[in-house]
């Protein structure tokens, strides 16, 4: 890469701070990640920022309540009869009075 | 009399692109509906709809597609009870019950700071709340949580980004995240 294009890629701190959210997503293309990156990289205090914002996401992650087996495995069944055709078991309505709290 | 060779296409398309997304829709509808049962029924009116749609479907996208299904099946539900996505204290109850997924290696430190992010989480409007679920909790891009919620990707983004500024700005008023940065 020349020094040139080097520069032109180069981000401001005010730049990646607005860019850094989407970046964490996956939300940017790859020519604007690998800026951002770059910019990590080399600036402390932005790093610093990614890491509070990446704590924030994995929190919210771990957050995440876990599906009910019941649950999961009655829709996996639905779906089952739908691949097999059997429409008419399928459409035949809810679980009703079993369904989880 | 149903056509075989057409059925069998039917089929595997439903297989092949709606079964390996029924965690996520299972996911989305419980953050929609934020009642398991409802949740459940929600997903059921989604893949008949879809079984029904998919030979019209061209097979790109297939999560966006089936989210979009889900947003309508929803809003139809809607009309028939109240909408539990603006309902903040439900949202608050819901979140309480959920067993949230602390693994062996999780430290002390990090329930402090997850408490304390959650509790900025929970301080938020609903609507913010809604987008961080979807993204945060859900793994949807922003393009499909747009897609769910009928909204602009901008709008998402927009929401979604001063959440989490505020979730920050609330970490640092309670001890973590300080800025180290000079104003």
């Amino acid at each position: 890469m020349s020094r040139d294009r080097q520069r032109r890629g180069r981000l401001t701190c005010r730049e990646v701070g607005r860019k850094l959210q989407a970046h964490l997503d996956g939300e940017l293309d790859p020519t604007e990640a690998e800026a951002v990156a770059d910019h990590l990289g080399s600036c402390a205090d932005c790093d610093f920022e990614a890491g509070v914002y990446r704590g924030i996401k994995e929190a919210l992650r771990r957050r995440r309540p876990s599906l009910p087996d019941e649950t999961v495995s009655w829709i996996r069944e639905l779906a089952d009869s739908l691949v097999r055709g059997d429409t008419t078991d399928a459409g035949g309505g809810s679980r009703g009075g079993e369904s989880s709290p | 009399m149903p056509d075989p060779v057409r059925s069998v296409t039917r089929e595997r398309a439903f297989e092949e692109r709606v079964v390996p997304e029924l965690d996520v829709l299972l996911r989305v509808a419980t953050s929609l509906t934020r009642n398991v049962a409802e949740a459940e029924d929600l997903v059921q009116d989604t893949l008949l709809r879809a079984y029904r749609a998919i030979d019209r479907f061209d097979g790109r996208h297939p999560r966006a597609w089936l989210l979009t299904i889900l947003r309508n099946a929803h809003k139809n539900r809607g009309r028939r009870r109240p909408d539990l996505m603006r309902d903040p204290d439900t949202a608050t109850r819901r979140m309480e019950a959920a067993e949230p997924g602390v693994s062996a290696e999780t430290t002390a430190m990090d329930r402090r700071f997850d408490g304390a992010v959650e509790e900025a989480f929970e301080r938020l409007p609903s609507k913010m709340r809604a987008i961080v679920e979807l993204v945060d909790l859900d793994g949807l891009s922003y393009r499909e949580a747009a897609d769910v919620l009928g909204v602009p990707v901008g709008t998402v983004m927009s929401r979604l980004h001063r959440a989490r500024k505020r979730i920050r700005r609330r970490l640092e008023t309670v001890g973590y995240a300080e800025r180290r940065r000079t104003p």
